[in-house]
């Protein structure tokens, strides 16, 4: 059989750099790395066919450097480029000049990525789509007296978000009209330092919100399938460390609800890939709202993978080379229970990331375990990079056996020589708290104090 | 970042003969950094390959023979807490948080490590003049890395 591309390039590193090169033999693709001089020693650039070095560490001069990557493609041959997560996953721009260099960007189309980018058309698409919004406003607000007069109708609390934020920065409470004028500007200038943008948006403040996510897989032709739920209530400043699915605080008929808004706002902007739908679940009302909508893989996506048995990667790479969604709605049938736990470099008492050279390792292994990570023996963790490591995901019958199952595997998990949080996620899935799957989002607030 | 090697001496007076030999064995065996402590007197050179100027701390002992007084004043290190890298200002475009030869009051910043993408900000423990900035900006540091070096008396 004909392979799907000729060769794809992958633009990331770390873990998901491997997922994709796994993804690729499998689909009996060849593959290039890029690495940055700093990543010279990294798994990906050991286990890619090929490999170039594209820049020096700082990201900015690498891994975000649109035209040495595109020339990197373009040297070796590769007919499609796969972004991973974080970098330029979500940059319109860069998925916009792969279609004009004629290399297939394997992701939404650069209009997909456009429409969910900029969070207040998102919500503008999503309330045209009819997907419940908490309230707030549907433009971005410039100046600070007309923030105050439109937090005085939304009410305090209120969340001040950034437009053109993500991945848990940029977002500021606010619980009235004095903290309001102080933050505004404070916020601005950290949104332009960040995202390159000060635009800021409105909401409100949701106040023992779960942050749950539902997974979608969208093809060329129309065909739009759900793959259930991600609940990633657990978080620490507002980035996710323990994601589960199912949730367990939700029911079928919000499942359901939840799903159908999902697909709803993905056939409104003819959404073109794999993407992820993140929603606020006020679990006790069982009302949802949406939040954003990230159109790249995520982290977490091995949770659903566990439960569903689909290789989400693998179908992200075959949407992208034209092939029709390989499952039906109906074939997507959930009967077990995925934790994931993100290993971190990091203290767990400040989350201050420790990079350092990993002086011991040994991997937890055993049935329904899996581990996701590009560290190995020896190996020198960077300190221009994500500290996330590497993830553990276990998967059993039901949720009670998962929690015994990541006990056991964070039991076996041993990294030596820098800090890292796995005796931190021990103790959370321990916690009467989490065992019972009785919280919401300030669950580490209250955990930790 | 540059290998350090680390050579031991001992010696009980020094004078000018013994730091000149010193300082051709840094020299010579690219030493990034040399300490020397004996009851009150410390001697601590930095030499190129640490990209950073030599300097002495308190009780230092001078190279030239005609200044054996102590200096009058105690120099002070700010040092960072993290490995990561150092910036001397927020964003490329902004003016840096401190320049050399400024004044500084206890808890400003004087500059950024990042690290892993968090932003940690060093500040100033005590009120003083910054008389010399150790590292370059963009630079990969290492924990306890001396980053500033102040004049707490001024």
């Amino acid at each position: 059989m004909k392979p799907l591309f000729q060769k794809i390039l992958i633009a990331n590193r770390g873990e998901i750099a491997l997922r994709i090169l796994r993804a690729c033999r499998e689909l009996s693709i060849p593959t290039v790395s890029i690495y940055s001089k700093a990543d010279q020693h990294s798994l990906h650039v050991k286990l890619a066919d090929e490999a170039i070095c594209i820049g020096p560490a700082p990201a900015i001069q690498s891994y975000l450097h649109i035209p040495q990557i595109l020339c990197a493609a373009k040297v070796s041959g590769a007919d499609a480029i796969h972004p991973g997560y974080g970098f330029l996953s979500e940059n319109a721009n860069f998925a916009q000049l792969c279609q004009e260099y004629g290399i297939c960007f394997i992701g939404p189309t650069p209009e997909n990525i456009q429409a969910m980018g900029e969070k207040t058309q998102a919500r503008r698409l999503a309330h045209a789509a009819k997907v419940p919004l908490l309230p707030g406003t549907l433009t971005t607000i410039p100046t600070v007296d007309l923030a105050l007069k439109e937090a005085h109708q939304i009410g305090y609390p209120i969340v001040l978000k950034a437009a053109a934020g993500g991945g848990g920065k940029g977002i500021y409470i606010v619980k009235n009209p004095e903290e309001l004028k102080i933050s505004f500007p404070r916020a601005q200038s950290e949104a332009q330092a960040a995202f390159g943008n000060p635009a800021m948006y409105l909401e409100k403040y949701c106040q023992s919100p779960r942050h749950i996510e539902i997974q979608v897989a969208c093809d060329r032709y129309g065909n739009q399938v759900a793959l259930g739920e991600r609940d990633c209530t657990i978080q620490r400043r507002h980035q996710k460390l323990i994601e589960e699915a199912p949730s367990p605080v939700i029911h079928d008929e919000l499942r359901q609800k939840m799903s159908e808004s999902a697909l709803q706002l993905c056939r409104t902007v003819n959404y073109q890939s794999l993407g992820t739908i993140e929603f606020l679940v006020d679990y006790k009302s069982q009302k949802f709202y949406f939040m954003e909508m990230n159109t790249r893989v995520q982290v977490e996506h091995p949770v659903t993978e566990m439960i569903t048995g689909i290789d989400l990667v693998k179908e992200q790479i075959k949407i992208a080379a034209g092939l029709p969604l390989s499952f039906k709605k109906e074939d997507i049938r959930i009967q077990s229970h995925a934790i994931e736990c993100r290993i971190n470099a990091e203290d767990p008492i400040h989350f201050t990331p420790g990079p350092g050279k990993i002086t011991a390792l040994h991997l937890p292994g055993g049935f329904g375990v899996r581990v996701e990570t590009f560290v190995y023996h020896h190996y020198q963790v960077l300190p221009y990079y994500d500290s996330m490591i590497g993830k553990l995901i276990v998967q059993s019958a039901t949720r009670i056996e998962a929690i015994k199952k990541m006990t056991q595997a964070l039991d076996e998990f041993i990294i030596l020589g820098i800090p890292n949080n796995i005796l931190f996620q021990k103790k959370i899935i321990n916690s009467e708290k989490f065992q019972a799957g009785q919280y919401d989002t300030r669950f580490l607030e209250e955990f930790s104090s | 970042m540059k290998k350090k090697e680390n050579i031991n001496y001992t010696f009980s007076q020094p004078h000018l003969e013994q730091l000149q030999k010193l300082f051709e064995l840094l020299n010579v065996h690219k030493i990034a950094e040399f300490k020397w402590k004996e009851c009150d007197q410390e001697l601590k050179i930095k030499t190129q390959y640490a990209q950073t100027q030599e300097h002495f701390s308190s009780h230092s002992i001078p190279t030239s023979t005609h200044s054996s007084q102590p200096p009058k004043t105690e120099m002070k290190e700010v040092k960072s807490d993290v490995v990561g890298i150092f910036y001397q200002a927020p964003s490329p475009e902004a003016q840096p948080y401190v320049t050399e030869g400024q004044m500084v009051q206890e808890g400003d910043t004087l500059c950024i490590i990042e690290v892993m993408k968090a932003m940690i900000e060093i500040k100033a423990k005590f009120s003083g003049k910054i008389v010399s900035i150790l590292v370059k900006n963009g630079q990969v540091v290492e924990s306890e890395q001396a980053l500033f070096l102040m004049d707490p008396s001024c």
